[in-house]
């Protein structure tokens, strides 16, 4: 191998080779941690929430009549809704809920074990009727789920929490039976089932998975009446408009808006897909600008040394020969540049975590960054160089 | 001199277009992403109401509880809205030139049936004084009077798109418009107006879009509006709605403008005595700590703009010295590539500086082609980024921002440039003269 020439080479035009070394590192680094960016907030988007995503729907009844605020009535719309919505077919399950889950609002409340001394932890709570966990799918994993009777006017209630939830509550012991209190000790609530996962309202909140379910008849007329809707597989779409219009046919005092919970959550996540679109444009064009970074230099390489090529196959020199000495030239240059870019790569992500809070630069993603450049980095260097090879042993000669 | 150099660096990019056009490519991008982002930035964090921020202030006062303070992590942290009951006795003070209240609800509208069905509008409940406050432009009509806060008068103003909405964007002062169960009297429209961020009422996001209609804050009572923002309490705050209206909860917010120093300490000194009063009574058992906080502060400690916004700076600045570093290498291989031509004309008199100058000349050229497509390509950016947040950002490039990144293209087309002028002006002619 000819590592002794192409170092002499590298030492003679330092600028230029420091210049791309430096650009190839950079491009690790950045490239790096926008991927890495990127599938933090992926992660974040597509993480499991506990629910039947695919199959729900989030329906809300918004009375704007006077009859509504007549004692009972809007009760008595809700069951009504709620008999409707269960009838049509291609539901499977309908119940009412305070607020919708991901929609990015809600109720929290601090919540903990009765008689702790611990200071109270945060968490969602939806007031919900007693078939929620059917309507969302979520799944108990321990106690029982809601029955009817559980809805009462007692302050003191029975409520579901996530498992999160339970492990924050009580790291060492079950949380079925026991109690739970607010800021003060009036009206504790009992647990009686823990659910696998629920997410909450609000996505960008570290702690979304703690979620408590209080039996209730939910609605107002200020806040109107919202149910969740649970299609059977296939049936969601087509069930939009029939939702809407029988709705309204029950009772034109209102307004009804149904949506896909697909589409609620993605309204949510908007910030990060949006962000997850910019982070993927600047990465292919970084990778873009450092190819024909490397294209030019290496075509500029093989230009100036047009009468060495010549030189060296007139003296017996083959093809491949002249290839191989150029990329290995390139290969030693991406090498040291792509060595270097994982320090920076390392050094940018400090900086960014320290800024936002953000994920640690992941090891395998960093390396495969590396093969990634390599490979680009060799793929610039082919055209160029295949020209090369074409530079005939004559020109040697022909301008001495 | 200028000219003639101009016109060999024209000349010398046109004699290998695709090269050139990679180049001024390269430039281009980096300008057009590092001025995308660096503007989206600015624009997210600038001064929503330039002309009076220095001059109104947003009002926190802690009346949370007295065994938890309201932030865990930051100890002098106080409330980030106050209570109604609060905020009544804040509007006795005769010291602010002017002091509004405010909140925002969702209230239905009922339009006449041939526009459209009733639909729940953004209402602003608010005192008389926020239009003057802040400069809110009238298209048509006034704002309501002090008179109308006490009685309270059923007076409405529009937003423009309200306007457009429910009168087709004419003059609709003295038609009427019905809110809930009441009517309420159309007194002025506005111009369009969106501050960005939505300063003073920052809490479900920034970027929200603007209110459509604003009415007296005195008929919360009256017709029992409840806040369509956030709500936050610590104790329990009762059934009825005179029990919410006396609860320790907060979700109004509360801004004065206090023109001179000697007005601020006297509100100031208005606040602390209010806040002591209250503690006599039992309530407010935290430590003193009244806040009166400038627009820009303000927003800053709501974590308005989303910091992710800094990462792109920086990522988007990197990208651009990546650029940049392609350019130099290029370019030292152009210049170099054109050595025996240089010798030659190095060898017929050409000073150094002259060669020089050719070559810086034609790095800025290149610069200024490729900022002008940059700023074009970051144009481009910023709609695509607008686009992507639809409604949750509101971004537009201003002048200053064009003549930043043109700035921008002829320093990094300076210093890519600089170092490739500086070899091939030093060149040794002879060399390159014996080779010809």
């Amino acid at each position: 191998m000819e590592f002794g020439p192409i170092f002499r080479t590298l030492r003679r035009n330092k600028t230029r080779f420091t210049l791309i070394t430096l650009e190839i590192a950079l491009t690790l680094a950045i490239v790096g941690n926008c991927v890495n960016m990127i599938s933090d907030f992926r992660n974040r988007i597509m993480r499991p929430t506990g629910f039947d995503e695919a199959n729900l729907l989030a329906v809300v009844s918004q009375p704007f009549s006077p009859d509504f605020r007549e004692k009972g009535y809007l009760e008595n719309s809700r069951q009504a809704d709620l008999k409707l919505l269960r009838s049509l077919p291609g539901v499977r399950a309908a119940e009412s809920i305070a607020s919708i889950p991901l929609s990015g609002s809600g109720s929290s409340t601090g919540i903990k074990p009765l008689g702790s001394k611990m200071d109270t932890l945060a968490t969602a709570y939806f007031e919900c009727g007693p078939q929620i966990t059917k309507a969302l799918g979520v799944r108990l994993i321990e106690g029982r789920d809601f029955q009817e009777s559980d809805v009462t006017e007692a302050e003191e209630k029975n409520v579901i929490i996530t498992q999160a939830f339970a492990k924050a509550l009580f790291p060492d012991g079950k949380a079925v039976g026991k109690q739970l209190q607010g800021r003060t000790a009036e009206h504790p609530s009992t647990v009686i089932g823990v659910l696998e996962r629920m997410h909450g309202s609000w996505p960008g909140w570290e702690h979304i998975e703690r979620v408590v379910l209080r039996p209730d008849r939910p609605g107002s007329v200020n806040w109107g009446v919202r149910f969740m809707v649970r299609a059977a597989p296939g049936q969601r779409d087509r069930l939009i408009k029939t939702i809407e219009e029988r709705m309204i046919k029950a009772n034109n005092g209102r307004n009804v808006e149904v949506r896909t919970l697909s589409d609620i959550k993605a309204e949510t996540y908007q910030a990060q897909v949006a962000m997850i679109k910019m982070l993927s444009g600047l990465t292919v064009l970084l990778v873009l600008v450092t190819a024909l970074g490397i294209v030019g230099i290496t075509a500029f390489s093989v230009a100036e040394r047009t009468k060495q090529i010549g030189t060296r196959r007139a003296l017996g020199a083959r093809k491949q020969d002249i290839v191989r000495y150029f990329l290995v030239e390139n290969w030693l240059i991406s090498t040291i540049g792509l060595v270097l870019g994982v320090g920076f790569a390392y050094a940018l992500n400090y900086g960014l975590v320290s800024l936002v809070e953000g994920a640690k630069l992941d090891p395998g993603l960093v390396m495969g960054g590396v093969l990634f450049l390599w490979v680009v980095s060799l793929g610039a260097a082919l055209g160029p160089v295949l020209r090369a090879t074409r530079i005939s042993p004559a020109s040697a000669t022909r301008t001495v | 001199m200028l000219a003639y150099n101009i016109r060999i660096a024209w000349k010398s990019l046109k004699r290998n277009p695709i090269l050139s056009a990679l180049i001024v490519l390269g430039i281009a991008l980096g300008i057009g992403v590092s001025t995308t982002f660096v503007t989206s930035h600015h624009v997210m964090s600038r001064d929503p109401i330039p002309e009076k921020s220095s001059v109104i202030y947003y009002v926190e006062m802690d009346n949370w509880d007295p065994e938890r303070g309201w932030d865990d992590e930051d100890p002098k942290a106080a409330p980030n809205q106050v209570t109604y009951r609060d905020a009544t006795a804040l509007m006795k003070s005769t010291v602010p030139t002017y002091q509004s209240a405010m909140f925002k609800s969702y209230m239905y509208v009922f339009p006449p049936p041939k526009v459209g069905r009733p639909y729940r509008g953004r209402v602003r409940l608010c005192f008389a004084d926020f239009f003057p406050m802040f400069d809110v432009p009238f298209k048509y009509g006034v704002g309501w009077d002090r008179g109308a806060d006490r009685t309270p008068d059923p007076v409405v103003v529009l937003s423009h798109e309200t306007n457009q909405k429910l009168f087709g964007g004419a003059n609709s002062v003295g038609n009427s418009v019905r809110i809930e169960n009441r009517d309420f009297k159309v007194i002025g429209v506005l111009e369009p107006w969106r501050p960005a961020p939505k300063f003073y009422d920052p809490h479900n996001g920034g970027y929200e879009e603007a209110d459509e209609l604003l009415i007296p804050f005195t008929f919360v009572r009256p017709m029992e509006i409840r806040t369509g923002g956030n709500t936050s309490g610590w104790k329990d705050s009762g059934e009825t709605f005179e029990d919410q209206l006396q609860s320790e909860n907060i979700w109004i917010q509360m801004w004065v403008q206090l023109d001179s120093d000697r007005q601020k300490q006297e509100y100031q000194q208005f606040l602390d005595n209010y806040v002591r009063g209250q503690q006599a009574l039992g309530r407010m058992q935290r430590p003193l700590n009244n806040k009166l906080l400038p627009v820009m502060r303000w927003l800053d400690e709501q974590g308005v703009v989303p910091e992710e916004a800094m990462s792109f700076v920086i990522i988007s600045l990197l990208f651009l010295l990546v650029c940049s570093l392609n350019l130099i290498g290029i370019l030292l291989g152009k210049f170099l590539a054109r050595a025996p031509e240089i010798g030659v004309r190095r060898a017929l008199g050409a000073s150094r500086t002259a060669i020089f100058l050719q070559h810086i000349v034609e790095c800025e050229v290149i610069a200024v082609i490729g900022g002008v497509i940059g700023v074009l390509l970051s144009i481009l950016g910023i709609r695509l980024i607008s686009r992507l947040f639809d409604g949750i950002l509101v971004l537009g490039l201003d002048w200053s921002m064009v003549v930043a990144a043109i700035g921008l293209a002829l320093l990094s087309g300076l210093i890519a440039g600089a170092y490739p002028a500086w070899r091939i002006c030093s060149l040794a002619p002879a060399t390159y003269l014996k080779e010809q």
